[in-house]
């Protein structure tokens, strides 16, 4: 029969919407408003998974997210999540779920055996076996272990939702909506400031849903529904599914929004969403995690809180069971013995441990006709794979009842985690056996359960207060006793006791730790790995120190607590990387000639940021023809080349030449307008930086080029020596690498090709427009300026006209008769005429190191100039540019290094790397470049350059480090 | 909330022009009211005089944009010669004008500001960033803004904003 433990009315459920779903594939029906977990209950299903190292039978401890046992793998294929809770899953058309960590099913798992070798698996075990023979851990045990251990299984696909974020403002953010939240939220709204309410369940209420109480005379919920409209009406935020997970800096909370968990598929809707929620003031009001009792076999199924056998009971109309009892060490056990009878169930009897039941919980037993055990416990929880009787102990002792479900209650913890996320440590309450917040992030304060006032009318008061309420705007609420006796643990238990159920740690692994010394909470943590499984111990943390306090003659208060860490909960990384997945890692920055390039067909690699045209194919090429032929088409006639993404920087000010002699260690100030230099920035500590362009357009206007990769780098260096170094300087530094497409055009015929592109009236002549000069005039009949500068070593321009131009110029230049080269061919040019790039430019090298010692002007100071002159930045002997050529028509690869030739290829004969290489089209070889110790003093010497991870080596001779044109003939045509 | 439209679409483009006060330059208000009738605005405050609007970005920068006849950098370049540096800056920038009910919700989604009305007011401007990259938000109206970023950088920008739909 369908859903037989579902009551036949009650609940807040929709009963007008079932829903169907499956449990390790079996067909399962609920409704709209369920949990995974009140469904399975509602079915019947109470086994849900096997514990993480012992394998046992779980079933569902609890109603809420501190659930350690029903996790459960949600979903199918690549959106399949493991470790989910099955309290917390909401229940939707389609849900398919299956139990973890069994083999090769839930009833019958192979594992379970790991139970009877319980000794061996005792606390800290991994410390003491496996240790022999040594061998056999990387190949037998650590395989062996990794396949037993763990919980849940990840789907190994791509995750195939969409994440998003985003940020919320607010005076007062209230986190939970309780009772003392949501008087909290309602005060605050009061008093007119802005409100964000966040709340981890799919509605508001928190206990409200689940107990039956009562607020100004009328049932709670009616009292919720109204303020739930009320807040709304003025303007509250309410987030639900929110759970905030942790407290930064400057009031700054992270919270996780499941916004499409719950539906079968998330459409257009991110899956989750991380917002980030900036308040002058919090409410912690996240209530309070019931406590557990530690007796024999209280991990077994149906064994549950009293907190959640209620939440069924009352909110979703299940009857977790047949036969009930209640062991609780405080007055909630009235409530639960109502709400059980009211639903239907037999309740066999109430435990209770304490010195004095109180009259008044007696009284109730009695008219329920429930049989009340005092001054007992229960020793043990006796079932196979479900619970099927107790047996008492203390004054009831040997007394066995039948029985298939037990609410049990050790008392209420206060949910202080987010308190203690600036390092402030909970503080212990005797009067409540509980710990409170302590010294709490600033502008926090909390209310309600959470600050351990249990009661509802207490969370209503506290609520009001912390959100700046008035006493007397609170509503009344019916009497609550919240008296608690600590009780812990059943001494001397049948069975393992458990303490923390999701790492399978007992009470034995805590006396344990105490024989070994690890006596201190946070030794008693690691050893025993209490409180350090996904739930962070919300149910185990404080029994597990009470119990060691108790063990070690302390008092509660003298032992401590161990503190938290966001997150509060598992938080799927995916939502943390929001749209920062894949190709949108990071930005992709393309050239405003891009899309003409690849019209061309031309490949593209990244470059930094940016992405660049690699080269340029014909039909039938391979790439090293392809680079070949651009090579020798830009020395033998007139190539053009796609440079905009240098930096570009403009630097005006009646000041900006004094400016630049002090970035840039040589001398700037004495361009003339109209002339451009090749410009050397070294760092504070004497290395060099980066390089460039500088052209003067005017006495006070610069524009100085940067290297793609050092864009920003430079620009934030500029601004820092402006601004703090520099401050009485007259000038202005702004970035326009985005203003300009920029083109290199070179080879012999690049004048010519120029003059086509030029108005009628602009002479690009070699006297007109000499090399190093520059000039501003129209090119395809729009504004540009135009270098004549040469990084290829030919005749050669670089043309700057506004981006929208860029692709238009490029279709002219074409036009023209320049054939279009990349960023192979852009590399075998400068390499053939020695000027360094990145590889070179590494930042451990120095100006000296690269052969260009000369450009450190003596007259000046500069930044680097003073460090650039230590000691060892002098060393003769320290790796310099040179050359090199493979012997023998070898080829060569950057990074394998130079070791002397007839030395053996060890550390101890390294004498240099490799930082460039490549086939030179212009001399039908292979070139490089390299730093070797002692740089051009050992030009003519043999060396070797080896590449060992390859097994690859090339002789090579140390040559001077250019290859082409060593006079510079063909730049000044 | 989830289907109140909002209306994301690139801006045609404009004159802009960056202007960079000389520490002399104490005749620039001067000359600017002078040059387009506008009284430089306090930082983080855009002001439209005569279909330019200027921003101040920070003590002593600002950003002159208008209509493509304008030809405003030149115009800028030689009027405030001696006073200020000015860049022709037409070409750099891809600005998305985003409109419409729900626009507070989708930049909530993109840029980490605090865009309650009455806190970035009509005529506020910020500098910013949206996931990695740097851009600069206005608010032009009741429900209209834009957003400005470097132009090699706009198919980014685009990709948030439309992921910032839901």
């Amino acid at each position: 029969m369908m859903q037989a433990f579902r009551q036949e009315t009650g609940g807040l459920i929709d009963r007008a919407r079932p829903v169907a779903f499956s449990f390790d594939g079996r067909r399962l029906q609920g409704y709209q408003g369920d949990t995974l977990a009140s469904a399975l209950l509602a079915n019947g299903v109470r086994l849900v998974g096997r514990s993480f190292k012992y394998h046992r039978p779980r079933g569902i401890l609890s109603a809420g997210p501190e659930e350690p046992n029903a996790l459960v793998e949600l979903r199918e294929g690549a959106a399949r999540e493991p470790n989910t809770r099955a309290t917390v899953a909401e229940l939707f058309d389609g849900l398919s779920a299956r139990s973890q960590n069994r083999f090769p099913s839930l009833r019958h798992d192979v594992l379970s055996i790991n139970g009877a070798l319980a000794p061996i698996f005792a606390a800290g075990f991994y410390y003491k076996t496996f240790m022999w023979p040594a061998a056999f851990w990387e190949r037998v045990y650590e395989p062996l272990i990794r396949r037993a251990a763990g919980l849940g299984r990840a789907s190994g696909l791509p995750d195939p939702d969409r994440y998003g974020k985003q940020t919320a403002f607010a005076d007062v953010l209230v986190i939970g909506a309780g009772p003392a939240g949501l008087s909290a939220a309602l005060a605050a709204a009061g008093q007119g400031g802005r409100v964000v309410l966040a709340e981890q369940d799919s509605a508001l209420g928190g206990r409200l849903l689940s107990d039956r109480r009562s607020i100004d005379g009328r049932p709670a919920l009616a009292w919720l529904a109204e303020a739930e409209a009320r807040l709304r009406a003025a303007g509250v935020r309410i987030l639900t599914r929110t759970t905030i997970t942790g407290v930064f800096d400057g009031g700054t909370y992270a919270g996780v929004e499941r916004v499409a968990d719950h539906l079968a598929a998330p459409g257009t809707l991110p899956r989750q969403r991380l917002w980030r929620v900036v308040a002058r003031r919090a409410v912690l009001a996240t209530g309070a995690i019931e406590r557990p009792i530690v007796f024999g076999g209280n991990d077994l199924p149906g064994v549950m809180l009293a907190g959640a056998v209620r939440s069924y009971v009352n909110r979703f109309a299940v009857r977790p069971g047949a036969r009930a009892a209640v062991f609780a060490n405080n007055d909630d056990g009235a409530g639960t013995i109502a709400d059980l009878v009211q639903a239907g169930m037999e309740v066999v009897a109430l435990v209770d441990p304490r010195p004095q039941t109180p009259p008044a919980l007696r009284a109730v037993a009695a008219s329920h006709g429930v049989p009340v055990f005092e001054q007992s416990t229960v020793r043990q929880a006796v079932g196979g794979t479900a619970l099927s009787s107790i047996v008492l102990g203390g004054k009831a002792d040997g007394v066995r009842l039948s029985c298939d479900l037990l609410a049990m209650s050790g008392g209420w913890n206060p949910a202080v985690h987010l308190a203690s996320h600036h390092g402030g440590r909970p503080v212990w309450h005797d009067a409540l056996a509980a710990f409170v917040p302590g010294q709490m992030p600033p502008g926090m304060r909390a209310a309600g359960a959470a600050a351990g006032h249990v009661s509802t009318g207490g969370a209503l008061r506290t609520g009001s207060e912390a959100g700046g309420g008035k006493e007397s705007a609170v509503p009344s609420t019916g009497p609550e006793s919240d008296a608690v006796t600590p009780f812990w643990q059943v001494v001397n238990p049948t069975g393992k006791a458990f303490v923390d159920f999701q790492n399978d740690v007992t009470s034995a692994d805590v006396a344990l730790a105490a024989r070994e010394g690890f006596t201190n909470v946070e030794h008693l943590k690691r050893y025993t790995t209490l409180g350090m499984a996904t739930d962070q111990g919300k149910t185990s943390n404080v029994t597990g120190l009470a119990m060691m306090a108790a063990l070690t003659g302390r008092t509660i208060a003298q032992t401590g607590t161990t503190v938290f860490r966001p997150p509060y909960t598992p938080v799927a990384i995916g939502a943390m990387g929001g749209t920062h997945r894949g190709a949108r890692y990071r930005p992709t920055r393309r050239t405003p000639a891009h899309d003409w390039a690849a019209s061309q067909g031309a490949p593209f690699t990244e470059a930094g940021e940016w992405l660049r045209a690699t080269h340029f194919p014909k039909v039938g090429e391979t790439m090293q023809q392809s680079i070949d032929r651009e090579v020798r088409t830009v020395r033998q006639a007139a190539g053009f080349c796609d440079v905009s993404t240098l930096g570009k920087i403009d630097v005006q000010g009646p000041h900006a030449g004094a400016f630049l002699d002090f970035v840039y260690a040589n001398t700037i100030s004495s361009l003339a307008p109209g002339r451009a230099r090749y410009a050397l920035m070294l760092r504070e500590d004497g290395f060099a930086f980066d390089d460039g362009t500088v052209a003067r357009l005017s006495d006070t206007h610069f524009v100085a080029t940067t290297t793609t990769g050092n864009a920003s780098r430079v620009l934030q260096h500029l601004d820092f020596c402006r601004q703090m170094l520099k401050p009485d300087l007259d000038v202005c530094v702004e970035p326009v690498t985005d203003q300009w497409a920029q083109f290199a055009l070179a080879g012999p015929h690049a004048r010519s090709v120029l003059e086509q592109l030029v108005g009628a009236g602009s002479d690009v002549g070699g006297r007109s427009l000499p090399f190093m000069a520059v000039a501003q005039a129209a090119v395809c009949g729009v504004p540009a300026r135009i270098f004549r500068i040469s990084f290829s070593g030919e005749l050669a321009y670089e043309i700057a006209v506004g981006a929208s131009h860029g692709a238009a110029l490029a279709r002219a230049l074409q036009s023209a008769g320049a054939a279009p080269y990349g960023l192979e061919a852009l590399n075998v040019l400068r390499l053939e005429k020695g000027h360094p790039v990145a590889a070179e430019l590494n930042g451990q090298t120095t100006a000296a190191d690269l052969g260009l010692g000369r450009m450190l002007s003596r007259k000046k100071d500069f930044i680097g100039r003073a460090l650039s002159e230590r000691a060892a930045l002098q060393d003769a002997d320290r790796p310099a540019l040179v050359g090199l050529r493979p012997r023998a028509g070898g080829t060569l690869q950057a990074g394998a290094h130079l070791v002397p030739a007839g030395a053996p290829a060890r550390i101890e004969h390294d004498h240099g790397h490799v930082t460039s290489a490549a086939y030179s089209a212009t001399l039908g070889c292979w070139i490089g470049l390299g730093l070797l110790a002692g740089g051009q003093r050992r030009i003519g010497e043999v060396f070797r350059a080896v590449n060992p991870l390859q097994k690859m080596e090339t002789e090579v001779d140390i040559v001077p480090p250019v290859f082409h044109d060593p006079a510079g003939a063909a730049l000044h045509g | 909330m989830a289907d109140a439209p909002v209306s994301v679409s690139l801006a045609p483009p404009r004159s802009v022009a960056g202007i960079g006060a000389f520490a002399g330059g104490a005749g620039l208000p001067a000359a600017l009211r002078a040059e387009l009738g506008a009284d430089l605005p306090a930082p983080s405050r855009c002001v439209q005089a005569g279909g330019v609007a200027v921003s101040c970005l920070a003590p002593g920068r600002f950003l002159a944009s208008g209509g493509r006849a304008a030809d405003l950098p030149a115009r800028l370049a030689r009027s405030l010669a001696a006073l200020a540096a000015v860049t022709d800056q037409s070409d750099m920038w891809a600005v998305f004008a985003v409109s419409g009910e729900a626009v507070r919700d989708v930049l909530a989604r993109v840029v980490p500001l605090d865009l309650d009305p009455r806190v970035f007011r009509e005529g506020d401007l910020a500098l910013t960033r949206a996931g990695h990259l740097n851009v600069r938000l206005w608010r032009l109206g009741a429900t209209g803004y834009e957003i400005a970023v470097e132009r090699s950088f706009a198919p980014d920008l685009h990709h948030a904003l439309q992921d910032a739909g839901t």
